[in-house]
């Protein structure tokens, strides 16, 4: 019987990921290299801009949904991503503000676009419901307007605040 | 040729650098020379392999892959005496990974070639729009991370229209990024020429959000077309006949939909029609009307000739109006981008305004339009 065909993956902090081939082909950026690689071997992919841990997570949902396709969410949100995304999808998404910001990184670099999508969607998801205010402080964003202009773009805007 | 410029303690560095990387395997058979010159091919091809997909999304430069080519090239030659080679090689992936990432991201592609010393001219040497499309580019910071334009497109599908109005009182970046993108552009504007009663109806952007689904941007300029109307056509699943119908009538400038007519036309025949009939017909007048009674209730929709009392479409040779408001005028004027960079090549204004008319009322209108039956 033969073995699983497998390629090495390392992350930008030097950590070294084996995962199956099938699996990984999930990212358009690694399929695109392996495909004139040779398949008796396990190639070794570098991928430096990706650190070990979103790496790791990205290896795990590839493995889950290399089998169970993603479903594609809806647009606009009507409410929580926790609505309308699988109970493993919720599980996975479990994890802090900065590395789901990695992972969008990661997702986008790696070119796997049902990941982009989801992380993509929990972002807005977070986004839903909170003011400008909110939404800079949850993201670190430095409100650079001047007074004057942060008035006039209010006034611009009056009309989505009283919808 | 490149092999001629590589100093010999570069290329003793590139070979240990390909020893491990992933493309060695291919190049065992080769002398060191050749096997330098083919792994450049190989990155080349590598690198235009990820850039291109997206680069198309922006630019509409028919020898693209030249352009990027030659940018990647030209790192190469650049490097063989100055640092930005050893920067660079450090092996494929990393150098894949940054050409990538330089020119996918603006920001930091400016800031590399100032760190290198070298102009950003660089790599738009012989073609100065391309400068400029990649300045549209510019992406927005969250948490010390710049996020690309498609990938802040992304979040925003996602959200409302009264949420992506949020998104730009963020800040000078965000609402430049917001500003600077085509559809945004184009859907702010159109809101922004609203009456304040109708623009509070559409805070929810079907509009954006089946541009977006539909992945125009991606496409050339008549694939984008048929693209839209294949985008909207799920819409209106329930009545495919007045869907058709009604693209038809619209954009072969009749003006009429007419309820008692069953005709349908297959959608290839359909989009054929507009390209056929389309750039030599003029487009004189189209008008469409949407009516509501007191509490803002859909009515119907009929033809120019019944204007009703709250909103009122219109588009002639010197007054292009909504509602009263001047809508297309500035942006047929300063040639908007939406129109310019998608139609200008098939269609004149007034041709972009009549489809954009008919985008703008499938858009808002889905609900209404669902009912024509009805009424």
């Amino acid at each position: 019987m033969s073995e699983t065909k497998q390629v090495e993956l390392t992350s930008k902090d030097k950590v070294s990921f084996k995962v199956d081939r099938d699996v990984i082909l999930m990212s358009g950026l690694v399929k695109d290299m392996l495909e004139e690689g040779d398949e008796d071997e396990t190639p070794i992919i570098p991928i430096p801009n990706v650190d070990s841990k979103p790496l790791q997570k990205v290896i795990e949902y590839c493995q889950y949904h290399h089998k169970e396709p993603a479903q594609e969410i809806e647009k606009p949100l009507k409410g929580k991503i926790e609505d309308v995304i699988c109970d493993w999808d919720k599980k996975f998404l479990e994890i802090d503000q900065s590395l789901l910001i990695e992972l969008i990184m990661a997702a986008n670099y790696l070119n796997i676009k049902d990941l982009l999508d989801l992380t993509c969607a929990k972002v807005a998801s977070m986004i839903k419901g909170k003011s400008p205010e909110q939404i800079r402080e949850m993201f670190g964003i430095e409100n650079d307007f001047t007074p004057e202009e942060e008035a006039k773009i209010r006034e611009e805007n009056k009309w989505c605040e009283e919808a | 040729m490149l092999c001629d410029e590589i100093l010999p303690s570069n290329m003793k560095r590139l070979k240990d650098v390909f020893k491990t990387s992933p493309i060695k395997r291919k190049l065992k058979s080769t002398d060191d020379i050749e096997f330098y010159q083919e792994s450049w091919d190989y990155i080349a091809q590598q690198v235009c392999g990820f850039i291109l997909p997206r680069f198309n999304t922006w630019m509409d430069i028919d020898n693209l892959d030249e352009h990027i080519l030659l940018a990647v090239q030209k790192i190469c030659c650049s490097n063989h005496d100055n640092k930005i080679f050893t920067c660079v090689v450090d092996n494929i992936a990393e150098l894949a990974g940054k050409v990538h990432k330089i020119l996918y991201q603006p920001l930091i592609l400016k800031k590399f070639f100032k760190d290198q010393e070298i102009d950003f001219k660089l790599i738009n040497s012989d073609d100065t729009s391309l400068a400029f499309d990649i300045s549209s580019l510019e992406g927005v910071k969250i948490q010390k991370q710049y996020f690309s334009t498609d990938i802040v497109l992304n979040i925003m599908s996602y959200l409302s229209g009264k949420e992506l109005n949020f998104m730009s009182m963020l800040s000078k970046e965000w609402s430049t990024l917001l500003s600077n993108n085509l559809v945004w552009r184009y859907i702010h504007k159109l809101r922004t020429s609203l009456p304040q009663e109708v623009s509070s109806r559409i805070g929810n952007w079907k509009f954006f959000t089946v541009l977006n689904n539909a992945n125009l941007l991606q496409l050339p300029h008549q694939a984008q077309l048929t693209k839209i109307v294949s985008a909207f056509k799920p819409h209106f699943s329930n009545n495919p006949c007045v869907f058709n119908q009604f693209i038809t009538n619209i954009f072969s400038n009749t003006c009429i939909i007419d309820h008692s007519t069953s005709h349908e036309y297959s959608y290839d025949k359909l989009d054929a029609t507009l390209f056929i009939h389309w750039p030599s017909k003029e487009a004189t007048r189209l008008s469409f009307s949407i009516s509501y009674d007191n509490d803002n209730e859909f009515r119907g929709c009929s033809k120019s000739n019944y204007v009703p009392p709250a909103l009122h479409l219109s588009l002639s040779d010197e007054n292009y109006s909504f509602g009263g408001m001047s809508l297309f005028q500035s942006s047929l004027s300063d040639a908007s981008p939406f129109i310019g960079r998608y139609f200008a090549t098939e269609m004149n204004g007034k041709m972009a305004t009549c489809f954009l008319i008919c985008l703008i009322t499938l858009s808002f209108g889905e609900e209404w339009l669902n009912k024509i039956y009805q009424y």
